[in-house]
């Protein structure tokens, strides 16, 4: 069973078309994110998932059922983070937390759990106006778990955050989805996605341009290098004419230490490593997975 | 209780904890409650009766000694020096002079920065010098006063408690408007509260305000004698009223786009709410317009109970009238409230 199946979904605003046609499915346990830069059509989908907005084509259906301002049923089952701190700044933490306790039907108990959970317990009395952007960050995901959903919908969930705000929660993500919830999460940070995400699905101008599990996209789209640390024992000038022939990715030089980056998939590595052992005494050798950012580059290039 | 009622009860709660902590809302609340407090003040402010004067006699007469005879409520200072007694009424230490001239001549010295001690005892002194001289009295002339005088049987506690009815317009408008600005409306929308549940708790939190604010007021202003069937009409007048109140300021939040043009808004409409019933009385065509505002049925409800003490039974018209017109508001509020959810974005 799916837990989201949204079917050739597009949103239009007059003639701004936000959403183009776009399927994709979550299923239990994993956590699916959806990439992309501002813009692209993640907010409005969120939007219609989590059931704010209307779909102008198309269907999205969770736990089943289609999502729309009209249907409540399932509401209790999704927990929702948006990008924006929407909370009530004149109460407190705990205030506002048990405002939402009432509204989802959970037990007061939760909210001290998750108050000390995300750090919060000692300042939960104080108004949120006083609350630091982590700190409000923090009490909107305790907030979306608090009727202890099946589904999370994070917007961006550690946008502008400081170090340990990030850690936090990111660890909350993995451990929710380890007890086979669902995640389904928005964010600029591809490395956070790369973490964090088993499957995403990148966008741009309101279509899905590529979907799929980040190791196979890396495959599929990424280049691995190997980087060589060599110091020179020829002539510099003779060095820089060696290592200009290996038309490197990259170089980088730290004092006498040069760093050059090489295409690991390309034929002509073997013959590279003779060449860089005629001008340099090797050093060191790493080799390097392509990241998400370079998937999504070259997936926009190709785009 | 059961699950919407708690909703329900969870927003009542927050709108009331948030509007406490909002100086704003605080201030539209308390300032009229503070102005309350000093027309209860005016309340017991009653005509003077005891007056404190100075007689100044130039020839040997018995006015000073007939004044202290006959009436009571005279404080009275012999003077010797007329300009020592015109100074004892410029620095408020006597209320006035009565200057013995002749037999048959008086000069009266009267503070006029008091107004009320200065008519009273220009009256009073004209009878004193009159029984004094053994003129029979020219007329006979009795006032007599109907009801109490009281400024809580006045029409005073009406206006009060129709201004404290329409504190719905103007803050349940601007916490709703605000909600959207902040965005935590959206929070609401994406929890299981249906949009009946909104709106219920936040159309009853303006009306148990209103109504709170009311009682206090009434209070202040001493107007608890009713009886029970006086509060029975009270406790049906007044909740109607702010539910239609209430409702306006809810299409007002629905409406605007944001809290600035909502509480611009609100303020705006404050007026043509009030003026029409304020201008009722000038013609059948101003009366004919302010009857299409629940204002008027309010005052005419509130004036026949709160002046005239009538009960349920004598205001039954007010009531039908302030029910179609709380039905029509909330109608049109949650017409409005489901397009703007169906327009989102």
């Amino acid at each position: 069973m799916t837990v989201i199946d949204v079917r050739g979904l597009s949103k239009r605003y007059g003639q701004f078309t936000a959403v183009d046609d776009i399927t994709f499915s979550v299923h239990p346990g994993e956590v699916f994110g959806f990439l992309g830069p501002n813009g692209v059509g993640k907010t409005s989908t969120i939007r219609i998932l989590t059931g704010l907005s209307r779909a102008t084509e198309g269907s999205c259906r969770v736990f089943g059922e289609e999502m729309s301002p009209d249907n409540r049923r399932i509401r209790g089952r999704i927990g929702v983070v948006f990008e924006e701190p929407n909370l009530y700044a004149r109460l407190s933490g705990w205030e506002n937390l048990q405002f939402f306790a009432t509204l989802y039907g959970a037990e007061r108990r939760k909210i001290t759990d998750l108050m000390e959970e995300f750090q919060l317990a000692e300042t939960g009395k104080k108004p949120v106006a006083n609350y630091s952007k982590g700190m409000k960050q923090r009490l909107l995901i305790c907030r979306a778990l608090l009727s202890d959903p099946d589904l999370l919908v994070l917007d961006e969930p550690t946008s502008g955050l400081d170090l340990a705000s990030v850690e936090l929660i990111r660890s909350r993500i993995q451990s929710f989805a380890k007890v086979g919830k669902t995640v389904f999460m928005s964010t600029h940070s591809l490395e956070e996605a790369d973490e964090l995400c088993g499957r995403v699905a990148f966008l741009n101008h309101g279509k899905i341009i590529t979907e799929g599990d980040p190791a196979a996209l890396k495959l599929r789209y990424g280049q691995e290098y190997v980087q060589f640390d060599l110091i020179p024992i020829v002539p510099l000038a003779a060095f820089w004419d060696g290592i200009g022939a290996l038309q490197p990715l990259k170089i980088e030089q730290e004092g006498r230490v040069v760093s050059v980056l090489v295409d690991l998939t390309g034929e002509t590595l073997g013959r590279d490593v003779d060449r860089l052992r005629r001008v340099g005494r090797i050093l060191r050798v790493h080799s390097q997975e392509a990241s998400l950012r370079e998937v999504f580059k070259s997936v926009l290039d190709a785009d | 209780m059961g699950a919407k009622s708690r909703r329900i009860w969870a927003f009542i709660r927050k709108d009331l904890l948030e509007s406490i902590r909002n100086r704003s809302i605080l201030i539209a609340v308390v300032l009229p409650v503070v102005a309350s407090l000093l027309f209860g003040v005016l309340d017991n402010v009653q005509t003077p009766k005891h007056f404190s004067i100075a007689v100044y006699e130039e020839e040997n007469s018995d006015f000073s000694q007939f004044v202290k005879g006959i009436a009571l409520n005279f404080q009275v200072q012999v003077v010797t020096d007329l300009d020592h007694g015109k100074e004892l009424v410029q620095s408020g230490q006597v209320h006035g002079l009565i200057a013995v001239q002749a037999e048959d001549s008086f000069a009266v010295f009267l503070d006029s920065g008091r107004p009320v001690y200065f008519f009273a005892l220009s009256e009073h002194i004209t009878e004193l010098v009159e029984v004094y001289l053994g003129l029979p009295p020219r007329y006979h002339l009795e006032i007599i006063p109907v009801g109490d005088t009281k400024v809580s049987r006045s029409v005073l506690p009406v206006w009060i408690t129709i201004t404290m009815s329409m504190i719905g317009v103007m803050v349940v408008s601007g916490m709703f408007a605000e909600e959207k600005d902040t965005k935590t409306l959206e929070a609401i929308g994406v929890s299981p509260v249906g949009y009946g549940e909104l709106l219920l708790g936040k159309g009853l939190f303006g009306v148990l305000l209103s109504c709170g604010t009311v009682l206090l007021m009434l209070a202040l202003n001493r107007v608890l004698g009713l009886g029970l069937s006086g509060w029975a009409a009270l406790g049906l007048l007044v909740p109607m009223g702010a539910a239609c109140f209430t409702a306006i300021g809810l299409l007002i939040g629905v409406i605007s786009s944001g809290q600035s043009t909502a509480r611009s808004a609100a303020t705006i409409l404050y007026f043509p709410l009030l003026f029409p019933t304020l201008v009722s009385d000038l013609s059948s065509v101003t009366r004919l317009l302010a009857s299409f505002l629940p204002t008027f049925h309010l005052y005419a409800g509130l004036e026949a109970v709160l002046l005239h003490r009538q009960a349920v039974g004598g205001i039954l018209p007010e009531l039908a009238a302030l029910l179609v017109f709380s039905i029509v508001l909330v109608a049109g509020t949650r017409f409005a409230y489901k397009r703007m959810v169906n327009s989102y974005d």
